[in-house]
């Protein structure tokens, strides 16, 4: 107590205070026991967030530390000999890089990581209090090169770092707690310090190394990654524009190397550290955070630094793209079967979509949105032909202008998405749902009015195209599809929900498939009228009007046509993708309703009756897609009666029953060739006369997406074969007595088709 | 001593002294009839350490001492006297 | 060896302790005297203690709350559910729960709705016997970086339509 006694006197905090302690004691003793006295504006709820004075897990206080660990001093030099300080200095080094690993890749906090380093607290305070941007306030003063000159830049690049996952985590894509922590202890993470500046210090380190400590070799490929590692900072598309541009390529691979190099070095023993790495920190520190334990590396760091940059490399690949549709394919594929690291993943669209209102500095927003449209359902349309010849100031243009921004702002969103963590994901296609449906209904009000303009397209059949709203709802149906399967993947749905999910995302596939063969028709008919203008050309006389024509020919031949025939492949492209969901789901929907026909399953939540009720409980699942006008919800009774549609019945239920379950098997066998074609398409495009499914940059994630349906209509279609022997020809009582209907996943499988399988009931 | 009431130190600074030797000053923003505080914008104090904490509960058996400022009762004082000469 | 059921008093700073002791020896996450207080002061009417015959203190708890969600409909939320570790597998949670729940329905609640960790299986059969449904994930929700489903049962029909739909004139007289 003398301690704090002094402390206080220091502080002139002895002074001039009353004791209130016996008096607050007697105010308590008269309140009612069940009432908290507050300030009225001040909400309870807030303080379920406070810390707590000795609760263990709440103050950072009772944070234990060794004597070894409170009495570090960054002022001092360790080791007596050069040995023993190189043999220090290197094992901090080697140790904060793999604090930057155990941050990121095990979702760690930065105290109990980076910052559980003394010499990065000891740096970042004195940067804090006084931040020169050339560094000059960030010194050891031990009084040794090694540390003064070797270890601060070390420190320095990894602080350099930290401010690089600062700057992507600021842009808002990913989520802090849930994606990263980013808590930096109020410390000023170099924020004014330019990237030559540290690179400078690094490269006089390195000098200092080569002809001082020739002996430190592994401490020059610490350095050496360092070097690399703060020149990530470059990449960075804010970044472009002050400096020349860097060889990324060449950076990121040096890194993958350097760090593979790094591999070979044990782990060495924790008593070297000398209490460089501890808990002191959040002990010390002004500190708004629950105390936590300081993650010991585990000997995988270097690996899993590795595999972030290549990571990283992946990401800024999308760059190479050469057509709008290859970008969103990239962005459809490259986060989906293994969620990619999170530096990528906040990297990503940052680098896509920049803040200078470009996508990869290469289109407008607009641009894009427009490219988008055209490499779908708009080109060579009525409405395409006219904008092409209108003048800038034209309504029918500002309105179309318009739209290209409202289409770019749900864009954004299904770009952002992509790279979200899945439930982000889910919930980002969940948000986006409305915004498409909104945008449907503006854009189709401007197509009719438009064909009241005599500004219109028409189908084979004589019904209106409407490109733009066809676009709109083709984007609708696949976040539609997205939200409702992603369910599947995150287990929110029980067994019972199978039916009503399956069957509504084939509800929702057969709309996707009507729409792109609406599409494909309407190419096909420009394509074909384009051809027959040529023979049209032939017939023709020479003269004024045969030139015309051979002039229009030509231009649509080298502008329109190439654009035709990419979509046509990547309509029937999509066709095939879409069937192949279409069927799967069709499929889960007949081995659901053979359960239920032997009465082991039922559709409705077991045991909704006490305080809801099945219907309602089905409603709430299909809240989100009551609002949405197009397509219509089917109503509670639908689902229903398509469920009794689907259930095998007496007379005739083993004749029925195999029906049943042999045309699941053939349309199963369809699914497996359409899977065979998609195969096709995404390896043509690797020899690439045109692109068919756009998946070039992501070749090896989307065969391994498609694998994974390939492997889940095997296992579907084993489980019917599994079914058929298990549950016999006849409907039997005593089966819901044997079995019970659990929920499995596919090894390598899709994972929005996972099984209701037969479990054997535990007695 | 002071006729003051709870409500009256809400909002006050108070020096909380508490077990291992701590001192906590911060605004008194609630308590319970058990004395439980929660201050905002906690100071910690120590022997060797002097650090912000934000928004502290501070259960009772924890307290050893609860003091706040001379000047401060005063004004308090002051204030509530002149509140019920207005109502008068 | 009966069980019985009953609010909890609030005026009685014991229960509030008992609340606090069932609850940490429970669970993982850290909770400040004033979690309890904030739940307790405010709905004390939404606070049920489990008595066993022969013991003193009370061997289980359930605590809840009730609020306007969004302008639209009346959320209730359970916050904290725990059962003395020796007193389990009696149905003492279920029954906890469902004591709750009626008091929520007579409360005028909409929906009654909470989190729970993914991987703790006998909550979320516990919760889904009752018509609960999974409405959504959480990512890394808990500080022990599990996920969470966040579960909803809806008591009455506007719990199955959105807000922002329920916030509009017309809807709501239609409601009405």
């Amino acid at each position: 107590m003398e301690g704090l006694e002094a402390q206080l006197r220091r502080l002139r905090l002895d002074k001039g205070l009353v004791d209130v302690t016996s008096e607050f004691r007697e105010l308590a003793s008269r309140m009612v026991p069940e009432s908290v006295i507050k300030a009225p504006s001040f909400d309870l709820f807030e303080g379920t967030h406070s810390l707590e004075i000795d609760n263990p897990k709440l103050d950072s206080s009772l944070l234990a530390l060794t004597e070894k660990e409170l009495n570090f001093d960054c002022t001092k030099v360790y080791g007596e000999a050069t040995e023993q300080k190189v043999e220090f200095v290197t094992a901090v080094v080697d140790r904060l890089c793999r604090t930057i690993v155990l941050w990121l890749n095990d979702f760690q906090t930065l105290p109990t990581t980076v910052l559980s380093c003394r010499y990065v607290a000891h740096i970042l305070c004195q940067f804090t209090e006084d931040p020169c941007a050339d560094l000059s306030s960030c010194q050891l003063e031990t009084g040794d090169e090694l540390f003064d000159q070797v270890l601060a830049s070390c420190v320095i690049a990894v602080c350099y770092f930290v401010k690089f996952v600062q700057t992507l985590f600021k842009a808002g894509v990913v989520y802090e707690e849930e994606d990263l922590n980013c808590n930096a202890m109020g410390l000023n993470v170099l924020s004014t310090v330019q990237l030559p500046t540290v690179k400078s210090h690094l490269a006089r380190s390195q000098k200092l190394l080569e002809k001082s400590y020739p002996q430190a070799h592994q401490l020059q490929m610490l350095l050496m990654l360092l070097m690399h590692l703060v020149e990530v900072y470059g990449l960075l598309p804010t970044y472009f524009g002050s400096t020349s541009q860097v060889d990324h390529e060449h950076t990121l691979n040096k890194l993958i190397e350097t760090s593979r190099d790094l591999e070979q070095f044990p782990l060495p023993d924790g008593t070297v550290y000398q209490g460089a790495f501890s808990a002191v920190i959040q002990k010390k520190m002004s500190n708004q955070f629950p105390p936590r334990d300081i993650i010991l590396p585990t000997g995988k760091e270097y690996t899993a630094l590795a595999d972030m940059v290549q990571d990283l490399r992946f990401v800024l690949s999308v760059d190479q793209a050469k057509t709008v549709t290859e970008i969103a394919q990239f962005s459809r594929f490259f986060n989906r079967v293994r969620p990619l690291h999170v530096v990528a993943r906040a990297f990503y669209p940052l680098n896509l979509m920049r803040d200078d209102q470009t996508v990869l500095a290469q289109y407008t927003f607009d641009e894009y949105s427009q490219l988008h449209l055209e490499e779908f359902s708009f080109c060579d349309t009525e409405l395409y032909k006219l904008l092409k010849n209108e003048p800038q100031t034209s309504g029918v243009k500002q309105k179309f202008q318009d739209f290209l921004q409202e289409i770019s702002g749900a864009l954004f969103e299904w770009y952002q998405t992509s790279s979200q963590n899945p439930c982000r994901s889910r919930q980002g296609f969940n948000r986006q749902l409305l915004m498409w449906d909104s945008l449907q209904a503006q854009i189709e009000t401007y197509e009719l009015e438009l064909e009241s303009q005599g500004i219109a397209d028409q189908l084979e059949d004589g019904s209106s195209f409407m490109p733009l709203t066809t676009w709109v709802f083709y984007m609708k149906l696949r976040a539609m599809l997205d939200f409702v399967l992603k369910g599947f993947e995150l287990d929110v749905y029980k067994p019972w929900e199978f039916f009503s999910m399956f069957w509504y995302s084939y509800y929702l596939a057969q709309h996707l498939e009507n729409t792109l063969h609406r599409v494909l028709n309407f190419i096909e008919a420009r394509i074909d009228s384009m051809v027959a203008l040529n023979k049209k050309i032939k017939k023709l006389k020479a003269g004024e009007k045969k030139e015309k024509l051979r002039e229009a020919y030509r231009a649509g031949m080298s502008s329109q046509m190439p654009v035709l025939m990419k979509n046509k492949d990547f309509i029937k492209y999509s066709l095939l993708d879409c069937s192949v969901i279409k069927i799967l789901s069709l499929a889960q929907v007949f081995q659901f309703a053979v359960l239920k026909s032997f009465g082991l399953i039922d559709n409705q939540h077991p045991g909704s009756g006490r305080f809801s009720s099945p219907e309602r409980v089905h409603k709430l699942r299909f809240k989100t897609f009551a609002s949405i006008g197009v397509p219509e919800l089917p109503s509670y009774g639908s689902f229903q009666q398509s469920l009794q549609d689907f259930v095998i019945t007496e007379p005739m239920f083993e004749t029925k029953l195999a029906r049943s379950l042999d045309f699941n098997e053939v349309e199963l066998s369809k699914v497996k060739s359409s899977l065979q074609s998609v195969f096709q398409d995404i390896e043509a495009d690797s020899g690439q006369t045109r692109a068919r499914a756009g998946t070039q940059l992501v070749q090896k994630q989307a065969l391994e997406y498609y694998q994974g349906l390939l492997r889940s209509t095997d296992a579907l279609i084993i489980n019917g074969k599994t079914l058929r022997s298990k549950l016999g020809n006849r409907r039997r009582d005593d089966l819901s007595t044997a079995y019970t209907v659990g929920i499995s996943r596919t090894q390598g499988g899709c994972s929005y088709f996972p099984l209701l399988k037969l479990d054997q009931r535990k007695p | 001593m002071s006729g003051l009431e709870f409500p009256d130190y809400i909002g006050s600074k108070i020096y909380v002294t508490v077990t291992r030797a701590r001192m906590l000053v911060g605004t008194l923003v609630a308590t319970d009839s058990e004395l439980n505080l929660l201050l905002d914008n906690v100071e910690e104090i120590t022997a060797d350490s002097n650090r912000k904490l934000g928004l502290i509960s501070v259960p009772q058996d924890t307290i050893k001492s609860i003091k706040i400022e001379a000047a401060q009762i005063t004004a308090l004082e002051n204030s509530k006297q002149a509140f019920s000469r207005d109502i008068v | 060896m009966s069980l019985s059921y009953r609010l909890l008093d609030s005026s009685s700073v014991e229960e509030l302790k008992h609340v606090q002791r069932l609850i940490d020896a429970d669970l993982s996450e850290p909770y400040s005297v004033y979690v309890y207080r904030y739940f307790l002061n405010q709905w004390p009417q939404l606070c049920y203690l489990a008595f066993e015959e022969n013991e003193r203190d009370p061997v289980g708890c359930v605590v809840c709350k009730y609020e306007e969600h969004r302008g639209a409909r009346l959320r209730g939320y359970i916050g904290m559910l725990a059962v003395a570790q020796q007193f389990r597998r009696r149905g003492i949670a279920k029954e906890l729960v469902a004591i709750a729940i009626e008091k929520m329905q007579t409360l005028g609640c909409d929906e009654v709705m909470l989190e729970t960790e993914v991987e703790n299986t006998t909550a979320l059969s516990l919760y889904e016997g009752f018509g609960f449904i999974r409405l959504k994930r959480m990512f890394r929700y808990y500080l022990n970086q599990g996920d969470a489903f966040k579960l909803i049962l809806p008591l009455t029909e506007k719990s199955c339509t959105r807000s922002t739909f329920l916030l509009q004139p017309e809807t709501a007289l239609g409601l009405g």
